[in-house]
């Protein structure tokens, strides 16, 4: 028999066809035959496993580097396949040996037993993670299963065939084949041919009836032929064009920063039956926005797990879309399952306000963070932010000569200094303060009653994970359980930090921006800024906002806010327009998970290539991108309905407001808008 | 109109090679400087040819491997 090589699976199918005809039996060579890695060499997978052995090492105050543990298992390998080779022609050897033989190394022999389930369940899920079906060939597989033919899965790895069939059985075919053959079990390999008689005996085989396909010219090719069967090699360019590709970005990534962000795409990128058809809003979830969040996310449970951080909450609404990447993304980053509890809170900057007030009463800063929207005027903007009763209060308001339409903000002609002067003044009254302290207790009562209940109290440092961009928020938060005394340590993580107002940070209450932070000087990432609605409304959670927080007899109750009125629908349709952005982001989060794990980079590794991305998508977007990505509808309940009538506030489009044609046909106005931001953060 | 999001280049659709060297160009032609580190012309060289002209490269390297291979070898050993 001689064996037939081809250069695409098309071709090698066909001919497949043709033979499978005559054959009963058809055997498969499993790794780059039916299953590729997303990474050109596989020996990588073995780096995220040994960073997780020196982990547990750690754990257990043994101090080994990665590195080392990576040298030992190499060489304990090494030795098991001399000892094999004594005996056998394949110097072969089997995973739960070594790697059991590698952690007696390194821990006690009673620990090794439980640390092996362990890693091995790490390093399958890694395999798994960098493994993807060939869609061609897996169809193939169960077309010829269905027409009655026997199949069988051969390959030549230390990984036992217990673990092959877990990580077939993930790729979806793992009932069409009737046995999984691994050297790693017999030592007898298709590299020296001895597998072959070894499945014809174990399986009672006909070997005039048997067909194999693999993609080794020896054990594959020259090995089956030599026994008699008819083999087919596949040598397929485009596999070797995209192995080329990926060894050369990480290769390039270990020396030159800005290539690590870009490797780290390439190896989120799907494959085969995954790469189909997608909407563009898709394409720039899973391109744009998922790198963006991942390294956000990462960025947090590193943190989290420096500063001994026990429990993340993730704000309502745009934390709904950061807690669903961590949940796909954060166990393959870090196994040894050192991570905080996490948890989605519900609050808005509404909800908060109020009961921010019920024991500080209503401080000046608060006051002035209502007016920074033009759109709030008066102090009836004041009470619609803050929930506060504006009948009980126009006696308070009248003893210091205000209404209740009396123009507080600087934007609008009406105003006079001496409104604000009055305001200070009322805001130092104790009666007016009393007042306001008691119109907002209940809301505060439900509130700590709420976080009661999701175990906000129990902990002693919490993790507060929101978009941006002022971080009014945690602001807010802080103010309404700072004078409890069990209210935590709160580490504030924002995806943008603007901080259009100061934030009052403390020991007990910190704030930073992870991927622009206007306290950090970093240019191209305040590219972010060109479109914040934009990213608001790609993590928003597909519920309305909260209201307010209301204290009932036996507890408290969430007061959401109606989705039957225009607004409401207006969101909506916002939600169901962004819908496959969103997908396109969930999609890619356990992808960058596995990706980042392997190349063991982080969130400081990945900035030139984000600080690429920011600019690139954000300040030179095409104009296709600017069409398809930019919202419809964004609301926000603490602007108010006021149109400010100094002139200077007429204020020019942004880039990501203008009309198509504009866009289109206006050759040098991303550079002019890109220049004039620049000016603008160097001013501020 | 529908697209994947991994093209047939090998490459990030919506976002290829080219696309990073068009933002090189403006980086160093305008004001704003080198914002975000020098990928290595050398590199972006390589990558934009295994893109854009690997399948025809890899096409022949696979068809004429040994007489390439021989090639390959003879110019190593006068090196």
């Amino acid at each position: 028999m001689t064996m037939q090589k081809f250069y695409t699976l098309e071709s090698l199918i066909r001919a497949g066809r043709i033979k499978a005809e005559q054959c009963e039996t058809v055997s498969f060579d499993l790794f780059d035959t039916l299953l590729i890695r997303r990474i050109h060499d596989p020996d990588l997978v073995k780096l995220p496993v040994a960073r997780y052995i020196a982990s547990l090492a750690k754990g257990q105050g043994i101090s080994i580097r990665p590195g080392k543990v990576q040298q030992l298992r190499d060489s304990i390998e090494n030795d098991h396949r001399r000892q094999t080779a004594k005996a056998f022609d394949d110097h072969e050897a089997c995973y739960p040996r070594f790697m059991s033989e590698l952690l007696q190394t390194i821990f006690s022999e009673q620990k090794a037993d439980h640390l092996l389930e362990m890693v091995t369940e790490y390093e399958l899920s890694m395999e798994n993670s960098m493994l993807v079906p060939r869609k061609q060939l897996v169809d193939w597989l169960v077309e010829l299963a269905e027409a009655g033919k026997r199949i069988f899965v051969v390959s030549d790895i230390y990984l036992p065939a217990v673990h092959l069939r877990k990580l077939i059985d993930r790729a979806g075919f793992l009932d069409k084949v009737e046995a999984v053959i691994s050297s790693a079990d017999t030592f007898l390999a298709k590299a020296s041919g001895h597998a072959f008689p070894l499945i014809e005996k174990d399986h009672s085989l006909d070997k005039t009836s048997w067909l194999h396909i693999g993609d080794n010219p020896i054990s594959d090719g020259l090995r089956p032929s030599e026994f008699g069967l008819p083999a087919l090699v596949i040598h397929d360019l485009s596999e070797r064009q995209r192995k080329s590709i990926v060894k050369r970005y990480y290769n390039y990534a270990l020396g030159v920063p800005i290539w690590r962000g870009r490797v780290l795409q390439q190896l989120m990128q799907p494959h085969e039956g995954e790469n189909i058809d997608r909407p563009p809003l898709y394409n720039e979830g899973y391109n744009f926005m998922a790198p963006m969040i991942g390294g956000f996310v990462q960025h947090i449970a590193e943190q989290c797990r420096t500063n001994n951080i026990t429990k993340i909450f993730f704000l309502s609404r745009e934390g709904w879309t950061f807690k669903q990447f961590w949940e796909k993304a954060v166990p393959l980053l870090y196994p040894d399952k050192n991570l905080p509890e996490i948890e989605y809170l519900y609050v808005s900057r509404m909800a908060l306000a109020g009961a921010s007030c019920a024991h500080q009463g209503l401080t000046q800063a608060n006051v002035n963070i209502t007016f920074l929207p033009p759109g709030n005027k008066d102090f009836s903007d004041v009470c619609r932010i803050f929930s506060l009763d504006i009948d009980s209060l126009v006696s308070h308001l009248q003893r210091f000569d205000l209404q209740p339409d009396t123009c507080l903000s600087p934007l609008y002609e009406a105003y006079e200094q001496v409104y604000s002067k009055r305001l200070e003044e009322m805001l130092d009254d104790e009666e007016f303060q009393k007042e306001i302290k008691n119109q907002t207790a209940p809301k505060n009562e439900a509130m700590c009653r709420y976080f009661e209940s999701v175990g906000f109290f129990n902990h002693e440092k919490v993790a507060i994970v929101d978009i941006g961009w002022l971080g009014t928020i945690q602001r807010f938060l802080f103010e309404a359980v700072q004078h409890r005394s069990d209210s935590p340590q709160c580490f504030g993580f924002l995806l943008g930090a603007t901080r259009g107002i100061p934030y009052p940070a403390s020991e007990k209450n910190r704030l930073e921006g992870v991927i622009y932070d206007k306290d950090r000087f970093n240019f191209p990432a305040s590219s972010i800024l060109y479109a914040r609605d934009l990213f608001e409304e790609a993590c928003r959670a597909p519920h309305p906002t909260l209201n307010g927080y209301k204290l009932t007899d036996d507890g408290y109750q969430l007061e959401f806010r109606t989705a039957k009125d225009s607004f409401g629908q207006a969101e909506k349709e916002q939600d169901s327009y962004f819908k496959p952005l969103q997908q396109g982001i969930i999609d890619a989060a356990e992808r960058y998970g596995g990706a980042s794990s392997l190349l063991g980079y982080g969130l400081e590794d990945y900035r030139p290539w984000y600080s690429y991305l920011l600019v690139s998508k954000m300040a030179f977007p095409s104009t296709k991108e600017v069409i398809n990505t930019r919202h419809k509808h964004h609301l926000d309940d603490f602007h108010g309905k006021n149109k400010p009538d100094m002139p200077n506030l007429k204020q020019k489009k942004q880039l990501w407001e203008l009309s198509e044609t504009r866009l289109r046909w206006r050759p040098f106005l991303r550079l002019g808008y890109f220049i004039k931001h620049l000016q603008e953060r160097l001013k501020y | 109109m529908e697209k994947t999001v991994f093209n047939n280049r090998f490459d990030i659709s919506n976002n290829s090679i080219l696309r990073l060297i068009k933002h090189l160009f403006l980086n160093r032609l305008s004001v704003v400087g080198n914002i975000f580190g020098n990928p290595g012309l050398r590199y972006l060289l390589v990558l934009v040819v295994l893109h854009y002209f690997g399948k025809p490269f890899y096409w022949m390297v696979t068809r004429w491997e040994r007489p390439i291979r021989f090639i390959i070898n003879r110019i190593k050993q006068f090196k």
